[in-house]
């Protein structure tokens, strides 16, 4: 049995399939007729048959703005799928939209909202090398929170802005971290702490040493150790560059881009004059 | 795998054991696409399978969009 799908979102009214869905053709390896559609549900005239050829192929996406917002939300997630409880930004999805920023010549710079509560913390800093290493310029803003694996996230933008109330939970990896699968050594935990720890130092303006001091603060957090930034501390921590909101950022990155046009380099982590 | 979050584990892991998501690969007009089935003719978009980057930021394909599947013939 073949498959239609029909695009609820699209003329509605008219109710047309618009494409052919076939379960697993990949897997299968069977190729796909050009020519000849798989047969069409009963009561389908010739016309809406043709109508179905010509719209199989979907236009070309075309960006309306110069930018692009990235938003991370709740968990980032890894390798496991999470229970749908949990609100997930998925790291297969993003990485290659920024891959896709990257390439397409009319997207000219990008704009990372983060509100996460933490995750998988291979995937976050998958996402975060990438945001780094993307040519064009980045500004990230802070909203809510941008808590553990998104400390990283945040910094790895050219510029980063937290508003006013957006906190930042700086704790170490190992007391609510969890190992599957692989035997939960000390010294495994610790150097997976220690590449966030570098990632950090490497990519905003606050030292190692600080970070992990910050990572070891006793006393702020009940069931934990570790350091709770608010909005203006993680900024005279300088872990973030400014405090701000999206006008700010917006502005921010506004001007990058046409410092980039304008001298073919990238601003990072200077202020607007 | 380790989880570097804020949230305790044991409500980002509640119902894992009872989770069994189903999966199905679609193809919708030349990309492949993980469904997930809801009910007996809609799916949800999980996953694209390409290598076209550009595919990733197109807006018919974006993972939580609500596809019908019409039973057809053959």
């Amino acid at each position: 049995m073949s498959l239609l799908y029909r695009d609820v979102n699209q003329n509605p009214s008219q109710g047309q399939p618009t494409g052919v869905a076939q379960p697993g053709a990949r897997l299968a390896g069977q190729p796909q007729p050009a020519q000849q559609p798989s047969p069409a549900p009963q009561g389908e005239s010739n016309a809406s048959l043709a109508n179905l050829q010509q719209m199989g192929q979907m236009e070309l996406p075309e960006p309306k703005s110069n930018i692009h917002v990235l938003n991370i939300v709740g968990q980032v997630e890894g390798h496991m799928v999470l229970p749908p409880q949990n609100k997930t930004s998925k790291y297969e999805h993003l990485i290659p939209q920024l891959v896709a920023v990257e390439q397409n010549p009319s997207i000219e710079g990008l704009l990372i909202i983060l509100n996460t509560v933490g995750g998988d913390v291979e995937a976050g800093l998958a996402i975060a090398e990438t945001i780094a290493g993307l040519s064009k310029p980045t500004v990230s803003l802070v909203l809510g929170g941008g808590h553990s694996i998104g400390v990283p996230i945040a910094v790895s933008a050219d510029y980063s802005f937290i508003s006013e109330t957006a906190t930042m939970t700086i704790h170490p990896l190992r007391l609510t971290g969890q190992v599957l699968s692989v035997p939960q050594t000390y010294e495994y935990l610790d150097k997976m702490q220690d590449r966030v720890i570098r990632f950090v130092a490497r990519h905003s303006r606050i030292s190692e040493e600080k970070f992990r001091e910050l990572m070891f603060t006793t006393g702020e957090l009940a069931r934990d150790i570790g350091t709770v930034l608010v909005g203006r501390d993680a900024v005279r921590y300088r872990l973030i560059d400014e405090v701000g909101g999206v006008g700010e950022a917006l502005a921010w990155l506004d001007s990058a881009i046409a410092h980039l046009k304008e001298h073919g380099r990238k601003r990072r982590r200077e202020p607007l004059q | 795998m380790i989880l570097y979050t804020t949230m305790p584990l044991e409500n980002v892991y509640q119902g894992l054991e009872d989770m069994r998501p189903s999966y199905l690969e679609v193809e919708m007009a030349g990309t492949m696409v993980v469904v997930e089935p809801i009910g007996l003719n809609q799916g949800r978009i999980v996953r694209i399978l390409s290598t076209d980057p550009q595919d990733y930021l197109h807006p018919g394909l974006q993972p939580g969009r609500i596809i019908n599947f019409v039973p057809g013939g053959g």
